[in-house]
Parts: structure tokens; sequence; C-alpha cells
């Protein structure tokens, strides 16, 4: 398939980088034109260049100099294979079968070690290899590839996305716990101390407040060790830091979190007793303070549709940060 | 089927999609791109699941990459091996070192032990007058020594005193506070030192006066007779055994008599060597030429001293990390260390089990590999032993 020549092309600066980027990218091992290529490479700065969605500036439009670096940024030799792929070249199939397929099965199984991730892994690489025909023309799902990281790393997101997306539809159809039922959730006892109602509603806005004032990347890391039950080194990968330093990220947000609680209990006029009945409030009955929902539901979120419910443990959660509170 | 009842939101407009998290997680992105993504997925439940699930996809690879496996900085391996090799050509003398330059001006407290510990196993017909110079020293030192020590005495238990005691007398050659010795050990020290007189009388040599020659105000005692009875001295193959046939023991000791001083203590070269450790300075080695049975050569192999082991074991590595210390294993548990190149020292471990190599990187840390395949390091002389994994 042979493109018209696009504006990335039509400029002499800019038909010499997408030259070098083709021959960086070695995209003469899967056939592909320089014009095909510049298409792709358009298409991802048009996308990456949006001021807002639906409004792509043409790259003649962006500083030469900055459209230079972005290209130069991006992962050609993916997304050359990616584009040769989406034009039905055999060896570049045959090269993406052999690297990067074996790896989405991978992710498949690690996503749901019981296999239930694997129709997603084939549906992906069916649509990657254009099933999709529309107006005649097969329409692979390569063409969503821009190349911003690796084709690899662009797989997993893509599986993790369709996974978690189907959780949530799946989600919607499922019925509420019957209050007989074993998994349902039972209401706080109304206890035999007057003031434990108060203690945990005044808890529960003092840490709401406290977490919403932390820092996004802290919330993230709470977020992903609490709700979402990833270990440390999981945390440390994604942010680009080590376990320890995870660790350590988390032990202070922990920290912060205590001391914004203590202060607001104590402009409340609360006394040092009564700030310890607070935390003993909570600490007693974790259903009180549900860390899942308290990071979940305060931000804007439905606690009821946690997609990850079924991966997540609440109650290793609820011990973590009652075992937490504890230590305090 | 009951419906929940609730809606669940959908993904707002704003959230990201998996490009945009691949890239992020990528490093593709901006920093301010970044910061937008972080600051979404920490509030947005279904892009929090998105990463997380994202997150367990991740291959099983370290977190963090060892810094000389980063391939920038590969280059600096050939570099970093030359600097090192400069470095050890320039930090490795060639020539003896100074301690051992000035041995013979001023005696040090190893060279003095060395001198005894030498006359002791071989007796020397020493001039007479460098003799009674020698004791002069030995005697100068006495009550240096006596007094250097006292305070601390004071505060150490009996057990650490005599200890102590036996150290000093390795180390020093001479004796200055009262040391237990075995009565046994005692006795046929003596009928030995008998001997070896009579022998040198019959000869027409007039016996050596050295340091070890008792003394009533300080009896010197022989480094050998220091370890307990049980288990005889290492110096004591020189000296012949009580039960030896006399005039066997005169001729052998007359023979040694009539040969020069160098000759007499480079004798042992002779002997079968089976195997010897070499320290980072070439000029001093040691090597084990019997069960228990260790000399020292600070002249490349030229003239060997007796060095004393506490017992007498089957010996099957060493390591030397410097001319004045030496590790030794050996079959049933066997570790010994020296830290003045002449008296070493048992060094507790696990069990009784055979040593095949040892590894020293100083007196108190040495790696040691048993029979079994397991390799034990210790970092305070044995004091406590940690498995090191294969």
């Amino acid at each position: 398939m042979t493109r018209a020549p696009t504006g990335l092309l039509e400029r002499t600066a800019d038909r010499e980088i997408v030259e070098r980027l083709h021959r960086k990218a070695r995209a003469d091992r899967w056939s592909l034109p320089v014009e095909a290529f510049a298409v792709a490479l358009e298409a991802s700065a048009r996308k990456a260049f949006a001021a807002t969605p639906g409004t792509a500036p043409a790259p003649s439009a962006v500083e030469g100099r900055q459209l230079e670096r972005y290209l130069d940024s991006l992962h050609v030799e993916d997304l050359a294979l990616a584009c040769a792929c989406a034009q039905g070249s055999e060896p570049a199939w045959e090269h993406f079968i052999r690297e990067f397929r074996p790896g989405l099965y991978r992710a498949a199984n690690a996503i749901d070690p019981s296999g239930g991730s694997r129709d997603l892994a084939d549906s992906l690489y069916g649509e990657l290899f254009g099933l999709d025909v529309r107006d005649g023309e097969r329409r692979s799902h390569f063409r969503y590839f821009h190349g911003r990281s690796s084709l690899a790393t662009w797989l997993r997101a893509v599986l993790s996305q369709r996974h978690v997306d189907r959780l949530r539809t799946s989600r919607r159809q499922e019925p509420l716990p019957e209050d007989e039922a074993p998994g349902a959730i039972a209401a706080p006892s109304q206890d035999d101390d007057p003031n434990r109602a108060r203690y945990v509603s005044v808890m529960r806005l003092a840490v709401t407040a406290a977490v919403a004032a932390l820092a996004p990347r802290d919330r993230l890391r709470l977020r992903c060790y609490y709700a979402q039950d990833l270990t440390l080194l999981q945390i440390g990968r994604m942010l680009n830091e080590s376990e320890a330093t995870a660790s350590r990220h988390l032990s202070r947000a922990r920290k912060e979190i205590r001391g914004a609680v203590e202060r607001d209990l104590s402009e409340k006029g609360m006394t040092d007793a009564e700030m310890a009945d607070c935390f003993a409030a909570v600490v007693s009955d974790s259903a009180y303070l549900d860390v899942q929902n308290l990071l979940g539901t305060d931000m804007g979120s439905d606690p009821g549709s946690d997609p990850e419910r079924k991966n997540v443990s609440p109650d290793r959660s609820k011990s973590k940060e009652r075992s937490r509170a504890g230590q305090r | 089927m009951q419906g929940n009842g609730k809606s669940t939101p959908t993904a707002p407009a704003a959230c990201i999609d998996a490009e945009t998290l691949a890239a992020w997680a990528d490093g593709g992105l901006t920093k301010g791109e970044a910061a937008v993504v972080e600051v979404h997925l920490a509030d947005c439940e279904r892009c929090t699941s998105m990463l997380a699930t994202f997150a367990r996809t991740l291959p099983a690879a370290p977190a963090t990459e060892s810094l000389w496996k980063r391939w920038h900085l590969r280059w600096l391996v050939p570099i970093a091996t030359a600097a090192t090799v400069v470095s050890l050509y320039v930090l490795i003398p060639r020539q003896p070192p100074a301690q051992f330059a000035t041995e013979t001006s001023a005696p040090t407290a190893e060279a003095k032990s060395e001198a005894l510990t030498g006359t002791l196993a071989v007796p020397q017909p020493a001039p007479p007058q460098a003799a009674q110079t020698r004791e002069a020293k030995e005697q100068d030192t006495g009550p240096w020594l006596e007094r250097s020590r006292r305070p601390q005495e004071q505060e150490k238990s009996a057990d650490e005193k005599r200890a102590d005691a036996a150290a000093n007398a390795a180390l020093r050659g001479s004796v200055t506070e009262t040391v237990q010795i075995p009565p046994t050990a005692a006795r046929e020290l003596e009928r030995a030192e008998g001997k070896l007189a009579d022998a040198q009388k019959s000869e027409g040599f007039s016996p050596p006066v050295t340091a070890a020659t008792p003394t009533p105000a300080s009896p010197p005692v022989p480094a050998a007779a220091a370890p307990a009875p049980a288990s005889p001295p290492a110096s004591a193959a020189a000296a012949p055994p009580p039960a030896a046939d006399a005039s066997a023991f005169r001729a052998n000791n007359a023979a040694r008599a009539r040969a020069p001083l160098a000759s007499t203590v480079a004798e042992s070269a002779t002997t079968t060597t089976m195997f010897e450790v070499r320290s980072p300075n070439p000029m001093t080695r040691w090597r084990v030429v019997g069960a228990g049975l260790v000399e020292r050569s600070t002249n490349g192999g030229a003239q060997w001293q007796r060095a004393t082991l506490p017992e007498s074991a089957t010996l099957t590595g060493g390591s030397s990390p410097s001319p004045s210390i030496c590790w030794l294993v050996g079959r049933s548990g066997s570790i010994y260390v020296t830290t003045n190149g002449l008296r070493f020292t048992r060094v507790a471990f696990v069990d009784r089990i055979d040593f095949v190599s040892i590894q020293a990187i100083d007196a108190r840390r040495a790696t040691v590999v048993t029979i079994d395949g397991r390799t034990m390091r210790t970092e305070d002389q044995g004091a406590t032993w940690v498995r090191v994994a294969p």
C-alpha cells in the first residue's frame, strides 16, 4: 500500500528526518516504504501535539526543532514493525510472532493465571492481524500504536485496559450481596459506646481530607498498595524507583496522614483522650474505615464498582491499615 | 439477577488510554504530560485498576539493574581493570618492605620472637657477646612490658591474663609476668634443654647465652611451652622426644651445631614441603612440612623458621592477606591464624569438618570452603560464622 506524500514529506528538512528515522528503524527489513513510514510518524505527531482532543495541528505547524526532538524520542524500530505488520508484510509478521506474541500471552497469563484472559489476548491478536474490514480495507489495531512506548509495553497496556474494561462491564451485572449471604457486609453494630459513631464520622472526614492533601504520587502509591494490592516491588517498578524507596515514601505518607488527622482533630477541640478514642474506634473495627472505599469512593469513584475486587482481598488491605494504625 | 442499583460511572473523557499508559510507563511522556497522567491515576479508580493490572504483567526482571550490567557503562570495565592492575603494580613492593630492612638495626618484637624461636628450635653457637647484647635487649624489654601491661592486667580476668601472658611470651620472646605453665610441659622442656646442653658440651661448644636461659627474676618461657600440654608444641618436633636415643640425639645436635647459623636455620628447607602459602609480599611465605609443622620464611624461601601451632593437625590449605597474617585450614575443623607470622592460634568453627581451602582478607575476615561444599565466612576471627550462598 503506497500512500501519497504527507505533510512530513513536504518540507525538505522534514523529509530528511523521515529518511533518517527510516534508516534508524531498519524499515528496509520489512520493505516498508518511506512514505508509509512518514504517514505513521505524522499520525504520531498529530496525536502528540494535539492541544485538545480532536484538534490535531499539522506537523508543519509545530516548530521544526520540537518536532524533530519528538520524532527522535519515538521507538521507531517498533513503529516501523507495527506499520509493516499493518501493511501485511510477511517478514514483519514472522518477526512479530516470534518476538512479541509470546510476551502477549505471558501478560495474559500474568493477569489471570487461570487462563481467563487468554481470550483477550486472542482477540487482540486477531485485531492486530486486521480481522476488522471496513470499506473493503483491512484495519489493523496497529494503527493505534504511535511509537511513544515500546511495542511490548503497548501490547501489555492494551491487554490490561481490555481486562479492566471487561471486569467493569461484568460487575455491572453482579447482584448485590443478600443480607443473609455470607459475603454480605455487616453494618457496624450499634454497641454501647454512644460516642463511637461520632468518632468514626470525625475520623472518616479527617482521614479523607488528609489523603486528599497528599501529593498525587503519594496517593497513587497508597492506592496501588492498599486498594490494588500491588507489592512494593511492583509499585517501585511502575514509578521508576526502588522497592526501598517506595516503602519509604509509603511510610512517609502514612506519617503525613497521621499528623494531618491529629491536627484536624486537635483543631476540632478534641482532647488527647478523645483523639485516642477516635483512633481506637476505627482500629477496633476496620469496617468503619475501609481504606478501599476511602481511596476509591471519595476521589470521585463508585465504591461498588471496583473492578479489581476479584483480585483484591479487602481483608488484607484492611488488615494492612489496621496493623499500621495499631503500630502507631 | 438483581442489579446493584448503582450506576457504574463510565470512564471519564479524560481517562488515559492504553497508549498513554504505555508511554508513561516507558518514560515516553514529557514531564508535564507525566504529571497530568499521575494526577489522574491517583484519583481515577478505573485507571488505577488498569495501572495495577498493567503492573502485574511486568516481566519478572529485577527492579534495579546492576551498575556494571548497564550497557552504557560497560566501557568502564576494561578501564577499571587496567586501573586495578596498575594500582596493584604500584602498590605491591618489589623489594622487601621497611620492616625487613630495619630488622638488623632495630629488632622489632616480631624479630625478637623469631630469634628466640629459632634459637630454641635449633641451638646456635652464637658469639657470647652478641648473645649477651640480645639478652640485654630482651631484659630491657621486660620491665617496659611489665609496666605497660600492669594497668590492663588489673581489668582482666585470670584466664585472660594467662592467655595474654602466653601470647606475650610468643610475641616478645620474654615473659615478665607469671605464666601458668603445665608442670609436665615444663619438666619435658627442662629435660630436653639439659640433654641439649650435654650434647653441646660433649661436642666442645659452650652453650649460647640466649634469652631463653631461665633466670629467677624473669623466667623466660619458650613459645612452644605456652600451649596446653595435651597438644604437643610444634617446635617440640625440633627437640628430641624424651625416649629418643641419646647418642643419636647428640650426633644430630652436634651436626646442627657445626653448621653456620644461616644454613642451620635453613636446614628444614630440605624437608618435604606439602604446600606453601605466599603473602602479598613475595619475600614472606609459609610452608607446611608435616602434620602441624609450619615454617615461615621472610627472605623468599632462603631461610625458614619454625612457626608454632597449638596442636598437631593435618593442614590442607592456607591464605595470607599480609606478610604478618596467615590463615591455615586442615582436617577436623582445624583453622589457625597468626598475626605475628610465627604463632598460630586456633580459630573456632561450627563443627569438626575437613576444609578444602581458605581465602583471608585480614586477621579477622576469612572465607573457608568445607569438604561438603559449604562456604562459610567469618568477620570476627571465628566468633561467628555465616554461610555464604554458593
